[in-house]
């Protein structure tokens, strides 16, 4: 025989069936259209899962937290720049090389290799002797709007033989000016282990800064406003303008505590690293913006496409699932089932749903609960109220192929029920079966996000909880369409997406729709 | 040489649905669909069911076919005599339905032995459209009853499939395996169906008016695949239609029947040529006469009236009320008012229930 039929399962009969219904969607633009962006939602999806630390959910709550905190707040996307916005540019200046780097045994060596040291506003002359690290780094502003803050992020590694407590650093953080005024913005002194990181304060250089510029400021005033006096010029004795220019960052280190050479050999050996990363902290940041927070809307959209995905399809899948077993139960098998069946049809579709949900909304929130956990309540409820249009369809569809002449022929030949309903009847259902899936993707997603808009918090960054973030800060967020927009045209999309694969399938399945 | 199927006193009475009124009052109401039958059936016999719409024909194959619900089937016995192994295996686990030794008693049948003696009836309807899953190809279709009853491992099914392909020429078989039944004509489709039937070798094999929903052109090609399968499977055909011209061709006894009753039976020639029951020659007359010529001469259809409502059958001959000869023969008038006719022998083979040739004879 030249070809060996091989009997077609169950299982490769819908896989066939998938693949068939893919070739014809792709027929139609509408069908090309929403294929495309489920593939970008996809592509997405795995993006975010790679690129996404696995505790992302608890790091984007803890707002006050790194690395949320070594944001820019309220920043705007950065591509803004071209669309005319004025707007000043993060910058970081990631794991720096030092300048200089020596040991210093005669304490004028500091002033030589680090001049900042001494020449800056009201500096006041230390004699210190040790390894000196002098790193720095240019900052260019072309911009009305001053950047929010400079930060100095650290990283120490260590063999296991150095003790870091025995090594003291202090650091020091310089900004030279375009007009040539050096600011001393931040000074620490911690042992290595501790070494964390250091932002700019006004301390320093408040007081010789007021009565260089013989300015009518408080402290409390210039403690409010310390990146306007570092980026800023004054032009009355209250009143500032950006200051356009190069900006030279400074930070020295000088190790003390024990033996110069000893560092030196650490450090030349690798037995001891300290990366630094300098950050400028602008009016705009990456490809989103951030929150009010500091957050990386980016990250926070990313995370908000594989949950979308998952809740989508996890509810659709379940509704569906639930509503044809019940719906070919109900119709095939007819009698007391059916009955019970319909009853309970009638009574989850006459209980509202919404108070139902803020109910165990706020029942979760009582409990504590978050995250996933907090989510599968939600998305359980929204399935158990759900089912009941699929079941009626289903179910109607069940009575009408039960009576199919193909049916009786089965049972003569000695079909078992089971196989009737799984051979027989399923298989006619599954075109419908799909449609009601892919429809019922987006109404999973948009109900989840109109729940998270009303209150109900399981704690997961999706794109309906940033929305609610955006609106319960709703003073600021108004101004901040870069924080209301994206997650709404996500969810816009999305819904999109799977509205116009519906219409496909339903016109590939319902042959009268179809328009060719 | 014992029956092949004995129908003994078959009656399937459907409920009717009274509404709540009806149901308070409790009066059991019935469509009698069926209403006492009782035929047999040998090898290599084609026995035709003929008779207008909604008589029970198929009512009747439906009861056969164990596909109407048991509390439906007001009184008798089907009888069939199922291949050795069969019989051997319902005799061990349900010895009950056993009559004779030879028998297995459709009705008693349950579980498994239910499903052995399925192999043993197989039916063909008469939509070759409806009966068939559109959605599965042919070799699913063919193949089916051989998955159901765990029959044959992979290779196997595929011969058999091939056979009975071949069996029904759908030739070459690999052809029309893959295909999908809107890919194939009525008469291929029906063809498929009986291939279906045919994997699992069945002894008795009922064909439900198999040709009236094709084509004319390719009946005859239908009905030659059956009368060549009786001849080399030894099987027994109950083949059932309206067209009484049909029945002679095809068949070696018909069986009239007349709402819910066999008011005839004989050899199909017999019944063609010497037609004893009134409505049996009303049914003849009916027939377009071979002679060409003959068609447009106006006969004298012998019947008169509608037929009545399966719920109130008439008192008496239930054919009484449509009666031409009832008309003309005043002498049986009395017996026709009073009592309904048993089907008698009146000449060998020759069963009519009829109270002018009962009475005649004595
Ligand atoms: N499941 C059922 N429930 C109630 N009544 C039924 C059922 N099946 C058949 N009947 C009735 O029983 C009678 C006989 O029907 P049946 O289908 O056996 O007739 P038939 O001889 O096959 O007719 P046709 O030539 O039109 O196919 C009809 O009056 C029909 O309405
Ligand atoms: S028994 Fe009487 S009524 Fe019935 S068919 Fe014969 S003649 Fe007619
Ligand atoms: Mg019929």
């Amino acid at each position: 025989m030249s070809k060996m039929p091989v009997k077609e399962s169950f299982i490769s009969y819908i896989a066939r069936s998938i693949k068939e219904g893919l070739r014809e969607v792709l027929t139609y633009n509408m069908g090309r259209v929403g294929l495309a962006i489920l593939v970008f939602m996809v592509v997405m999806s795995i993006y975010s899962i790679i690129v996404l630390p696995g505790d992302f959910p608890a790091m984007w709550r803890y707002v006050t937290e790194p690395p949320w905190i070594y944001n820019p707040r309220s920043a705007l996307p950065s591509w803004v720049e071209y669309l005319g916005f004025d707007v000043s540019e993060t910058r970081t200046y990631t794991a720096i090389r030092p300048q200089e780097s020596r040991v210093i045994i005669n304490p004028d060596d500091l002033f030589r290799y680090a001049p900042e040291v001494e020449r800056a506003l009201g500096a006041r002359r230390v004699a210190l002797i040790g390894y000196l690290e002098v790193y720095r780094v240019e900052y260019n502003l072309d911009s009305r709007s001053y950047p929010q803050d400079i930060i100095v992020l650290f990283n120490v590694k260590a063999s296991e033989n150095v003790n870091l407590t025995n090594i003291r650093v202090i650091a020091l953080l310089y900004v030279t000016r375009p007009d040539d005024v050096i600011l001393k913005i931040g000074e620490l002194s911690v042992s290595l282990n501790m070494l964390n990181y250091m932002k700019a304060t006004h301390e320093y250089f408040s007081l010789p800064y007021i009565s260089y510029y013989n300015l009518n400021l408080t402290l409390e005033e210039m403690k409010t406003y310390f990146n306007i006096a570092i980026f800023g010029k004054p032009i009355t004795s209250r009143e500032f303008e950006s200051l356009r220019g190069t900006y030279q960052i400074t930070l020295v280190l000088l190790y003390i505590g024990i033996d110069p050479r000893e560092i030196s050999r650490l450090i030349a050996d690798r037995s001891l690293s300290v990366s630094v990363d300098i950050k400028v902290l602008g009016t705009s940041y990456g490809l989103l913006g951030t929150d009010i927070y500091g957050r990386d809307l980016f990250m926070g959209l990313l995370f908000g496409f594989p949950v979308a995905l998952t809740i989508g399809f996890l509810v659709s899948l379940a509704i569906v699932a639930i509503g044809l077993t019940l719906g070919v139960i109900s119709g095939y098998f007819g009698g007391r089932i059916d009955e019970i069946i319909q009853r309970a049809i009638d009574i989850i579709a006459n209980i509202p749903l919404l108070p139902i949900l803020i109910l165990v909304g706020v029942a979760i929130q009582t409990q504590g609960w978050t995250g996933w956990p907090a989510l599968s309540i939600i998305m359980i409820i929204l399935v158990a109220f759900s089912w009941g249009g699929v079941a009626i369809i289903s179910r109607s569809m069940a009575l009408s192929i039960k009576s199919e002449p193909y049916i009786e022929a089965a049972k003569a030949l000695g079909a078992s029920t089971t196989r009737i309903i799984f051979r027989h009847i399923i298989p006619q259902i599954i075109p419908y079966a799909m449609a009601a899936l892919v429809f019922g993707v987006p109404s999973a997603i948009i109900a989840e996000a109109g729940l998270s808009v009303l209150g109900i918090d399981h704690g997961l960054p999706t794109w309906g909880r940033l929305l609610a973030d955006a609106q319960a800060n709703r003073g600021v967020a108004y101004n901040m369409w870069w924080w209301v927009l994206p997650p709404g045209l996500l969810l816009g999309l999305f819904s999109f997406a799977f509205v116009a694969l519906g219409f496909t399938l339903e016109t590939i399945v319902e042959p009268r729709l179809r328009r060719r | 040489m014992e029956p092949l199927l004995k129908v003994e006193n078959l009656k399937v009475w459907f409920p009717i649905r009274k509404g709540f009124i009806g149901t308070l009052l409790g009066r059991a109401e019935y469509v009698r669909a069926v209403d006492g039958i009782s035929f047999n059936i040998h090898e290599e016999e084609t026995f035709c069911l003929v008779g207008e719409s909604g008589c029970g024909k198929t009512t009747t194959a439906r009861a056969i076919m164990m596909l109407i619900d048991w509390g439906d089937i007001k009184s008798g016995r089907v009888l069939v005599k199922p291949h050795e192994e069969v019989l051997t295996e319902i005799s061990k686990i349900q010895p009950e339905a056993v009559i004779n030794g030879v028998y297995v008693d459709l009705f008693k049948t349950r579980g498994y032995a239910n499903k052995l003696m399925r192999r043993e009836i197989q039916i063909i309807f008469q939509d070759p459209f409806g009966s068939i899953n559109p959605r599965m190809r042919v070799y699913d279709v063919v193949e089916e009853p051989l998955v159901i009853h765990g029959i044959g491992g992979r290779e196997e099914r595929v011969e058999a499939v091939a056979k009975a392909l071949t069996a029904v020429k759908l030739t070459p078989p690999e052809e029309f395996m893959y295909r999908y039944p809107h890919q194939l004509s009525g008469g291929q489709r029906q063809r498929v169906a009986i291939a279906r039937t045919l994997v699992l070798n069945p002894k008795i094999l009922l064909a439900d008016e198999p040709v009236s929903m094709l084509d004319v052109s390719i009946r005859a090609e239908i009905l030659q695949v059956l009368e060549e399968l009786k001849k080399t499977r030894d099987m027994g055909i109950i083949f059932i239609t309206h067209d009484i011209a049909l029945a002679r061709y095809i068949c070696d006894k018909i069986a009239v029947m007349y709402l819910g009753k066999i008011v005839e039976l004989a050899d199909s020639d017999t019944i063609i040529e010497k037609p004893l029951h009134p409505y049996t020659r009303a049914l003849m007359s009916a027939v377009p006469d071979v002679i060409p010529e003959n068609r447009l001469v106006l006969r004298n259809v012998p019947i008169k009236g509608e037929v009545p409502s399966a719920v109130r059958i008439p008192a008496g001959c239930r054919f009484r009320p449509r009666c031409v000869a009832y008309d003309q023969n005043s002498w049986v008038q009395e017996y026709c008012m009073k009592e309904e006719p048993g089907l008698a022998e009146v000449e060998k083979g020759h069963y009519v229930a009829c109270w002018i040739p009962i009475r005649r004879r004595v």
